[in-house]
C-alpha cells in the first residue's frame, strides 16, 4: 500500500470576473512506504495547495487523495502523520512543553506517553531549556523546533512538511537534514516541499516536480547522479523549456539503439 | 470510546484557552474594575449618603455581568479566527479530529473560560459585599447557574458569526447584539403588539434574537427575591443548549467546506 495516492487531482480558486485559477490540474502520482520524496516547484506552482489538499485543509473540486489508502476526507487518514507548515506561530501565552501537550491529546495519546515524548522531543530539537518560557519570547527558528517536535510527537509513519526549513539557520537545516534521516531509518516515509534544492539532492530518494499545477517530472535522485550537472541545472531546465532534459536524452538514445 | 475521546480533546482546548486568558491578565484588569466599582459605589456612605445597599449590589454584579459578557465576546470571537491567522490550524486539523470535533472543543474553551472568569469575579464582589454586611440570599447561586447557561447561547452565537465575518466584524456584531439584546427584543415586542401580520412576520425573528437578558438574575437578586423555580431554570439551560447546538451547526456549514 502506497503512503500517499493522489489520482487526477483537481483544485481551483475563484478569481472574481474571470475563470478559476486551477492551481492543481489532474495532478497524479504516490509515494512509497519509507520513500524521502521532494516536492519541487517555483512560487506558485501549486506546491502547497497539493499539500493542502493532500491534507484537508482545501477541498479538492474533483479527483482523489489517500493516505496509507484512506481517502483524505476521513479524520482518521490524518492518524498516522505527522505535519508541519511553512510557518507557525503557535499560540504565545503558551509554553512548548503545553503546545506539545495540548497537540499530544488531540491525537488521542495518553498522558503517560506525552509526557514521555514530550520530555525526548524538546531534548531532541535543543529546546528543552525553553520548555517553560511563553513561545512569545522564542525566535522563528526555535518555534519551528517546536512544531518539528509536534509534528513528530505520534511517531508518525508519514511525514509532510511544506517549506519548512525556509526559517530555519544554517544549523537548523543540518539538523533537520539529519533528523530526516533518522526518520527514514526508522521506516517514516517523508514527503515534503521545498525550494532548496541543494537540500533535496541531498536528503531524498526521489523528487516530484510540479509546474503550474502539473506535474512535469517525477526522478530518483540516483538517475540524476551523473547526467545532470546538479539538480538545480535539471530543475531550471526543466522549468524553462518544459520539457524533462533526461527524458529527451532516453528518447535519443532509445532512437539510436 | 467517542465521548471520551470527544472529552480529551475539548480538554485540551478548554486549558489551553485558560492558560491564555489568565496570562493575558485581561482578568486581572476586569477583577480591579469589578472591585473599584463595588468601591466607589460604597463610597458614597462616606459623604453621609445611607440605604445603598440595593445600589452597591447592583452596582457589583451588574459590573460583573457586563465585564464577562465582554470577555466571553472577545474570547468567543477569537477562537477560530487566530488559529487561522497564526496558521496554528494547520496542525491542529492536521491531527485525527474532525472539522465539527475543532468547532466544539473551541466553543468548550470559549464557554468554560467565561464561566470562570465570570464565577471568579462574582465570587470577589460576593467576598466584598460580605465584608460590607451586604449578603446577597440563596438565589445568587441561581444567578451563578443561570448566567453560566447564558453563556452557552453567547460564545455559540459569536463563534458563529467568527466563522462568516472577519474577526473585527464577529468581535463588534457580537458585541452589539450581547449588550443591546434587551432593546432589540424590547423594541420587537413592541412593534410585535401594532398588527397580526406583524406578529406572524417577527415571532421567528423574536425567536432567534438574543435573548441574553433570559439569563439575567442580577435586579432579582439585588432586590432579594427567593430563589425561582428549578424547573424554570431546567427550561433555561434546554434553552440555552439548543441555542447554542442551532448556532454551532450554523458555524459548522459554512466551516465543513472551508478552504484554510
Amino acid at each position: 500500500m502506497d503512503a500517499i495516492r493522489i489520482e487526477k487531482l483537481v483544485v481551483t480558486y475563484p478569481r472574481p470576473g474571470t475563470s478559476p485559477l486551477r492551481a492543481v490540474d489532474n495532478l497524479s502520482f504516490d509515494v512509497a512506504q519509507g520513500e524521502i520524496v521532494g516536492f519541487l516547484g517555483v512560487n506558485g506552482a501549486g506546491k502547497t495547495s497539493t499539500i493542502k489538499a493532500l491534507m484537508g485543509f482545501q477541498p479538492a473540486n474533483s479527483g482523489s487523495a489517500s493516505i496509507f489508502g484512506e481517502p483524505v476526507d476521513a479524520a482518521t487518514s490524518r492518524g498516522q502523520v505527522g505535519f508541519l507548515p511553512e510557518t507557525a506561530l503557535y499560540s504565545p501565552f503558551l509554553t512548548p512543553a503545553e503546545t506539545l501537550w495540548m497537540h499530544g491529546e488531540l491525537h488521542g495519546l495518553d498522558r503517560t506517553t506525552i509526557r514521555e515524548r514530550v520530555q525526548d522531543l524538546l531534548q531532541t530539537v535543543g529546546l528543552a531549556d525553553k520548555a517553560r518560557v511563553q513561545n512569545r519570547t522564542l525566535s522563528k527558528g526555535m518555534l519551528q523546533r517546536v512544531g518539528i517536535a509536534q509534528a513528530l510527537l505520534a511517531r508518525p509513519r508519514l511525514l509532510v512538511l511544506d517549506e519548512v526549513s525556509s526559517g530555519l539557520d544554517p544549523l537548523g537545516r543540518r539538523d533537520l537534514r539529519n533528523l530526516l534521516r533518522a526518520q527514514r531509518d526508522d521506516g517514516v516515509t517523508v514527503f515534503f516541499s521545498s525550494h532548496q534544492l541543494t537540500e533535496a539532492e541531498t536528503i531524498c530518494d526521489r523528487i516530484l516536480v510540479i509546474h503550474q499545477g502539473r506535474l512535469v517530472a517525477g526522478r530518483r535522485i540516483e538517475e540524476l547522479r551523473g547526467r545532470v550537472p546538479s539538480l538545480e541545472s535539471f530543475f531550471v531546465t526543466l522549468i524553462e523549456t518544459g520539457v524533462d532534459p533526461l527524458a529527451v536524452v532516453d528518447r535519443q538514445v532509445q532512437a539510436l539503439v | 470510546m467517542t465521548l471520551a475521546r470527544d472529552m480529551q480533546i475539548c480538554r485540551a482546548f478548554v486549558i489551553a484557552a485558560l492558560l491564555e486568558t489568565v496570562r493575558r491578565r485581561e482578568v486581572y484588569v476586569l477583577l480591579a474594575l469589578s472591585v473599584l466599582m463595588v468601591a466607589a459605589a460604597y463610597s458614597f456612605t462616606f459623604f453621609g449618603v445611607h440605604g445603598l445597599e440595593l445600589f452597591v449590589k447592583d452596582m457589583g454584579f451588574s459590573s460583573v455581568g457586563l465585564f464577562a459578557s465582554v470577555l466571553g465576546v472577545a474570547v468567543a470571537a477569537r477562537q477560530l479566527p487566530e488559529e487561522i491567522q497564526r496558521r496554528t490550524i494547520y496542525p491542529l486539523l492536521a491531527r485525527p479530529i474532525t472539522r465539527w470535533q475543532l468547532l466544539v472543543g473551541k466553543f468548550a474553551a470559549a464557554w468554560i473560560t467565561c464561566v470562570v472568569t465570570f464565577v471568579t469575579l462574582s465570587l470577589v464582589v460576593l467576598l466584598l459585599l460580605l465584608a460590607l454586611r451586604m449578603p446577597p440570599g440563596w438565589i445568587f447561586l441561581q444567578y451563578l447557574l443561570v448566567r453560566s447557561l447564558g453563556f452557552l447561547w453567547l460564545c455559540g452565537f459569536v463563534i458563529c458569526l467568527s466563522t462568516y465575518l472577519s474577526p473585527a466584524g464577529a468581535l463588534t456584531v457580537g458585541m452589539l447584539l450581547t449588550l443591546g439584546a434587551g432593546v432589540f427584543t424590547r423594541t420587537l415586542m413592541f412593534v410585535d403588539g401594532t398588527s397580526p401580520v406583524m406578529k406572524v412576520l417577527l415571532t421567528p425573528v423574536y425567536a432567534f434574537l438574543p435573548q441574553y437578558s433570559l439569563f439575567d438574575l442580577t435586579k432579582k437578586m439585588v432586590y432579594g427575591w427567593e430563589p425561582i423555580h428549578p424547573l424554570a431554570i431546567a427550561g433555561l439551560a434546554l434553552y440555552g443548549a439548543a441555542i447554542a447546538f442551532f448556532w454551532l451547526r450554523i458555524a459548522w456549514l459554512r466551516f465543513r467546506r472551508q478552504a484554510i
